[in-house]
Parts: structure tokens; C-alpha cells; sequence
């Protein structure tokens, strides 16, 4: 008889709980219906930072727009995405993708088509750009940042070594500079053998319009002698001892930056951003950039690295709203021009380049008009295919076989040849 | 059926609804088990081997693709590379550690040693503080070639710098001395349960005998203790091929140099979330429990074939 009274008064609490329950549900829907529209907006840091130095502008002209920004480093939003697409469900609105990974996630089928309202933008925004955005005609998302790469190089620890940076045109240039800089035991860059990312490897590919892969999509890494080349040109810098053996964005690297025990960085121009707000403030006026060596003396002078892109998703209930989001923080040239000028982030988008503070001097860099320089690289960046839906894998394994390269385990020739088989047999290539 | 069975079949049910009275709260409270065993184990383990069949990017339709996932994991070098990196790994580092919880279980369990509770509390509290990803990102700077504490110690004694995680090898010994680190505490609580359900009469009776610590130690702790080793041994075994956040996080990039601390585990979550090939790595979690089945087995038949030549005896 316990057991039928417990029976009642459980089934009681059950009612009670469905019906708070149901009062909740009632209640959410109610301020669904509410006139304001919130957007949720995926995206790391310093870009979030960047996209939020046009909201006072953008809630002026919407009013009826809430923005809910989510800070989420880029790993853990490819990660997310993933789920929320096996799930089918927990998309935000926007978030920013690296190009890198835009393809992985257009192939994917989650992302919005906006092929209508870009198209007025097609001729205002570098043409690279798009081919990333573009899956079989169709775009799903908006070009934000380029990344031109220059050579941001130390004003003092060039002048000690004795160096001119004007006169390092290509990478025999800077492989010279390099053994000055030796005698002084300070690398001229560095790069981890047993930890590497393949990353600047890459950078240096992208240079040449090389890549993993051709336009047809075939790999072509251990086809092409010019990839060969840039893979002994790299292991020449490391016997020869002017590479620092320091992997990428860990404490020591941090610190071999702000102490000077790195003469220059090779990188892109967001690097900016990080040596301004907080890797190196306090060495304003010690840094200057230069275009990046060439491989030939011709040119080109740079390559890109990285840039990214704002994707609006299939799943989400506020398309316009969104849209006018992405077109008010991308789209507009002085909202562009103002974002690089607080951040770093270069636009893309060929009119904000027209701003008078591109060619404003910078006191971080000794005076000199380095958003100028920029501006001439991104206009060189060369096409390559480096970036696909398989970056992912095609990196990874990329960095297995450098490692092995760097350590002396296997040559140039089977490392190219051990990762060319690998990314063919894992991604199904030719 | 004649009508004569009717009070039977009425009793019976009604047997059957006072035997479900009984039964049927003690199963409800049971339930939640097989129910959450059901949807996040049974179910998940069905769909896998579903998945290992079939060819799928997390979207879209699965394509059958037969055993053509297991022919391409027979070819795979990475995959079978991370079986190799467990398998020394856990030479690396699990006979020693094993036999530092036992040597640890035995001290703290003699009369000799004071303040037991409280080594005992120190040895396991890495365990407790489960803080592997604190602890990963501590070792990545304590070993660190150019900056880490542990080099510039060595270089305080004079001895040179040592490449904790950027020689293949060493990568496998970091890695190895940080889980000896945080499971040397579980470990060692195991063997101390196991100590203290051993009767003190078999070592005092040695001791009447004249036989030395050393000796009883040997010849009475360890044998006795078997069972509780085995155990000990099979699970490090199991969480060494399953070694997940340790080699993700201790090295800059997953796995660490040229892949040599990657572990099957890690090479199936790469190919689930990193390059969404979802078949792939369902069929390599198959092969990767087939691998640890066998080498368990193998191992609890290799070394309790003792526990039954003890009980023989008795």
C-alpha cells in the first residue's frame, strides 16, 4: 500500500513539473515574438575585438538588433561546428571562418547561400578571395581579411649585425643576413624541427602559386622540382644554424619576441595586432617591415597567410538581420578602413583601401608608412592551392613528414614523396 | 482448458503481479543504469560498428563502403605507428611505475613509517586534482628545451640540456613520466587495499622462522598480491593505448615530433573532428578494441596462471 501511495505522490510532482514546464515554454515563445532580434556571432579574439569597433555605428542604424557575441578560439569553433552539424542543431547566426577552413565547412552544407546579395560586392573585394568563398558557383560566405605577408624585422638587432634591410630582396638575401646574424647568436627566425606546423613551409609554397594541390585538385607535392627546392632551401637554413628551433605561439616564442632573441618574423600583416596590443608594446619604434624576399628577383614579394571570412548559416531564423550584420561590418568601406586602423585586420575590400590612414606614418614601426607597403603586397598575392576541404589532413600529414625532414630521419625528396601518398590514399586524390 | 484451472491461472497471475510488487521498485530504481547504458553505450557502440561500414563527413548520407575502411587502416602507417608509440609507452613507463606503487603500498604499510595518511595523501593527489590539461600545459613548460625549469636544473648539476619533447624518444618519456606522475597515487591505493587483506599472521609467522623483510617481501607480499598486480597491470594497459589529452595537449603540435607520442586514441579523434572522415576512424576504434582484447587476454592468461598454482597448493 506504500508503494501505491509514493506511486500518487510521484505522479503529483510529474503533473506539477509538465506544468512549469509548459508555463516556461509559454513564456519563451512570448518573447520570441518580441520585436528585437538577437543574433548570436561566433568569433576569437583579436577579431571579435575588431567586428565590435562598428557595433555603436551598426546599433544606431539598427536599433532592433541585439548582438551576442561568443568568444570562441577558431579550433574550438571548427569543432563546434562539426557537432552542431552531425546534430543539426546550435548554429549560431554569423561566425567568423579562417579561409583555411572555409571549404571543410561549405562543403558541409550548413552555411547560407548569399551569392545574390554579394554579387554587388564581386568587383570591391580582392578576386582570391572569392574562389574560397565559392563552391560550384555559389557563395557562402563574405570576404574579411587578407593575409599579405611582409618581413617585420628589429630595427636594433639589424643595426648591430651590421645589416641594411633594404638590401634583402630575395631569400639568398636573407639567408646571408642570417649567418651575420649567427656571429651574434641571435636567430633570424624561428622554426621548431620537431614540432613544426608546416605553416611557414606553406607560406613559402603559396609564394611561388604552389601548392598541395593543382586547380584540377590533383596533389602535386612531390610532382613539382620547385616544391622540392623549397623544402632543401629550408633544411639549408636549419644546418646552417640561423634558425632558432622554437615552435610557434608558446611561451619561449612569446618571450623570443618581446626580449629581441629574434631578428625578423616572416608573417602576415595581422601579426600586427599581436606585437601592438600585448606580445611587444613596449617596443614601439624597434620594428620595421619590409616586403617579403622573393624567390626570384622579379617577385612576387609576398604570400598569403591566413584571412577569414564572416558565414551567415542555413539554420538560422534571422537570414536579413544577419545579413545586414555581415554587410555593415564587411561591406562598408569605412567601417573597413576604421577596423584596420584600431586592429591590423587588412580588408579585402579594395575600397577601404582608399582611406587616408593607409598612408599615415606608424610610430610602432619607426615612422614608417607600413599600411602603404601592405596595401602594395596584398595586390600581389599570387594564387595558389593551399587551402581545400582536406587542409586539415593535408597539414597534418605535411607536418609529420617535415618533422621527420628536420630531424634528419629522411630526406627531402621521401618526405614529399611519404606525404604526397598519404594525403592521396587519405583523401582519396589523385 | 477446463474451467477447473481458472482459480489456478488467477492464482498464478496474481503470484506473478506480488512477485512484480516485489521486483518492480527495486527495478525501477536499477533502471536509470540500463537506460543510460542503453543510449550513451550500447547505442553508440552499435551505430559505430554501423558507421565503420560506411563512408561519412558527419552531413549528408553514409555511403556503404563494405570493409574498405579496415582494407585502408591495414595500409595506414600513422595508425599503426600510434599502436607501436603506446606499446613502447607503456614499457616506458608502467613497469617502473608499478613497481614504485608497490614499493610505495608496502613502506606506507609497514609500522615503520609515520605519518602515513598523510604520504598517502600526497602520492594520490594528482590523481584527485584532476587537472590533466593543467598538467600537461605544467610539463610543456617544465620541459621545455630552451626555458624549462627541468633543463635548467640538469644545467645547475652541470649536465646538458636534455630535449625533453623534441627527440622522438624523449617525447615517448615525457609523456610517460607525466601519467606516471598523475596515476602513481591510483595505483599505489590499489596495492595498499591489496596489502591490507593479507592476514599479518603469514609474515609474522616468517618472521618466527627467520625470515628478513626483504625476503617476506618477496616471497609472501608479492605472490599473494598477484591478483591485485594483474588488475593494476590490465588497466594501465588499457589507459595507455587510450591515452587521449595527455599527448594532445604536452606537445605544441598533436602527438608531438613526427608523431611518435601519438596514441590510437588520438589518431581516432583527429579523424573524427580534424578531417571528418567518421567511418574511418569508427573502423579503426574497432580494430584498436580488438588490439587491447588480445592483449589483455594474452597478458591475465601469461601471468595468472601463478594464482592458480597458489591455490593448488593450498
Amino acid at each position: 500500500m506504500d508503494g501505491r501511495r509514493t506511486l500518487r505522490r510521484v505522479s503529483r510532482v510529474a503533473v506539477a513539473v509538465t506544468a512549469l514546464a509548459a508555463l516556461l515554454v509559454l513564456a519563451a515563445g512570448a518573447n520570441a515574438a518580441h520585436r528585437t532580434t538577437t543574433l548570436t556571432v561566433w568569433c576569437w579574439t583579436p577579431s571579435d575585438d575588431a567586428l565590435k569597433t562598428a557595433d555603436a555605428g551598426f546599433a544606431k542604424a539598427h536599433p532592433d538588433i541585439t548582438l551576442n557575441y561568443v568568444q570562441i578560439k577558431p579550433q574550438d569553433v571548427y569543432q563546434k561546428l562539426q557537432l552542431d552539424a552531425a546534430a543539426g542543431s546550435g548554429f549560431p547566426d554569423v561566425s567568423c571562418i579562417e579561409d583555411s577552413h572555409l571549404a571543410q565547412f561549405t562543403k558541409l552544407g550548413i552555411l547560407a547561400d548569399i551569392t545574390k546579395q554579394a554579387a554587388p560586392y564581386k568587383k570591391q573585394i580582392q578576386a582570391y578571395k572569392w574562389t574560397q568563398e565559392t563552391l560550384n558557383g555559389h557563395v557562402y560566405a563574405f570576404p574579411w581579411d587578407a593575409g599579405p605577408m611582409g618581413l617585420f624585422y628589429r630595427r636594433s638587432v639589424f643595426k648591430s649585425a651590421g645589416i641594411n634591410p633594404s638590401s634583402i630582396h630575395t631569400w639568398n638575401d636573407f639567408y646571408k643576413a642570417g649567418l651575420k646574424l649567427k656571429k651574434l647568436g641571435i636567430p633570424i627566425w624561428l622554426q621548431s624541427k620537431s614540432q613544426n606546423d608546416a605553416r611557414f613551409f606553406e607560406d613559402l609554397l603559396w609564394q611561388q602559386g604552389l601548392g598541395y594541390v593543382d586547380a584540377k585538385g590533383h596533389v602535386v607535392l612531390d610532382k613539382s622540382p620547385k616544391v622540392l627546392a623549397t623544402l632543401q632551401f629550408l633544411g639549408k637554413m636549419w644546418q646552417s644554424g640561423i634558425l632558432g628551433d622554437q615552435a610557434e605561439w608558446t611561451d619561449p616564442w612569446y618571450a623570443a619576441i618581446t626580449d629581441a632573441k629574434v631578428a625578423t618574423l616572416p608573417m602576415a600583416v595581422w601579426m600586427g595586432t599581436f606585437l601592438k596590443s600585448w606580445l611587444a608594446p613596449k617596443t614601439s619604434g624597434d620594428w620595421g617591415v619590409i616586403p617579403l624576399p622573393s624567390w626570384t628577383a622579379k617577385g612576387p614579394h609576398t604570400a598569403n597567410d591566413g584571412g577569414s571570412s564572416l558565414a551567415i548559416f542555413k539554420s538560422s531564423s534571422n537570414f536579413n538581420a544577419a545579413w545586414q550584420y555581415v554587410q555593415w561590418h564587411l561591406g562598408r568601406a569605412d567601417v573597413q578602413a576604421h577596423m584596420y586602423q584600431q586592429t591590423d585586420i587588412f580588408p579585402s575590400l579594395e575600397s577601404a583601401w582608399r582611406s587616408p590612414y593607409m598612408r599615415q606614418a606608424d610610430s610602432y614601426y619607426g615612422g614608417e608608412k607600413q599600411r602603404q607597403i601592405f596595401e602594395t603586397l596584398a595586390k600581389q598575392i599570387p594564387v595558389a592551392h593551399i587551402y581545400s576541404s582536406d587542409y586539415e589532413q593535408m597539414d597534418s600529414l605535411m607536418s609529420t613528414e617535415l618533422q621527420k625532414f628536420a630531424l634528419g630521419k629522411e630526406t627531402a625528396q621521401q618526405a614529399l614523396k611519404n606525404a604526397a601518398s598519404a594525403i592521396r590514399s587519405r583523401t582519396g586524390r589523385s | 482448458m477446463s474451467p477447473a484451472d481458472r482459480p489456478a491461472r488467477a492464482a498464478g497471475l496474481s503470484r506473478a503481479r506480488r512477485a512484480l510488487r516485489r521486483t518492480g521498485w527495486p527495478l525501477l530504481f536499477v533502471s536509470p543504469f540500463f537506460v543510460l547504458f542503453g543510449v550513451f553505450s550500447l547505442y553508440p557502440i552499435g551505430f559505430s560498428a554501423w558507421l565503420s561500414l560506411r563512408d561519412w563527413s558527419l552531413t549528408g548520407p553514409a555511403r556503404w563502403v563494405g570493409l574498405d575502411n579496415y582494407r585502408a587502416l591495414l595500409h595506414d602507417a600513422l595508425f599503426w605507428q600510434s599502436m607501436l608509440n603506446a606499446a613502447l609507452l607503456f614499457l616506458i613507463y608502467v613497469p617502473a611505475m608499478t613497481l614504485l606503487a608497490l614499493v610505495l603500498a608496502s613502506l606506507l604499510n609497514s609500522r615503520y613509517v609515520r605519518l602515513q595518511g598523510f604520504w598517502r595523501t600526497l602520492i594520490f593527489l594528482p590523481y584527485i586534482m584532476s587537472g590533466t590539461v593543467a598538467a600537461a600545459f605544467t610539463f610543456q613548460l617544465l620541459l621545455d628545451r630552451n626555458s624549462g625549469y627541468a633543463n635548467k636544473f640538469l644545467s645547475f648539476l652541470g649536465v646538458s640540456p636534455v630535449p625533453w619533447l623534441d627527440s622522438t624518444w624523449w617525447a615517448r618519456i615525457s609523456l610517460g613520466l607525466l601519467v606516471m606522475w598523475a596515476w602513481l597515487g591510483y595505483n599505489m591505493l590499489i596495492m595498499l587495499a591489496g596489502l591490507q587483506a593479507i592476514p599479518p599472521e603469514l609474515s609474522e609467522a616468517a618472521r618466527v622462522d627467520g625470515a628478513g623483510p626483504v625476503r617476506i617481501f618477496c616471497r609472501i607480499t608479492v605472490p599473494l598480491l598477484r591478483p591485485v598486480i594483474v588488475f593494476s597491470v590490465t588497466l594501465s594497459i588499457i589507459g595507455t593505448f587510450s591515452l587521449f589529452t595527455e599527448p594532445l595537449l604536452l606537445f605544441p603540435v598533436a602527438g608531438g615530433p613526427a608523431n611518435a607520442a601519438s596514441t590510437p586514441v588520438l589518431q581516432i579523434w583527429q579523424n573524427t573532428f580534424a578531417f571528418l572522415r567518421v567511418g574511418y576512424s569508427a573502423a579503426m576504434s574497432w580494430v584498436y578494441l580488438a588490439v587491447i582484447v588480445v592483449i589483455a587476454l594474452t597478458q591475465y592468461f601469461l601471468v595468472s596462471r601463478g594464482d592458480r598454482y597458489l591455490v593448488d597448493r593450498r
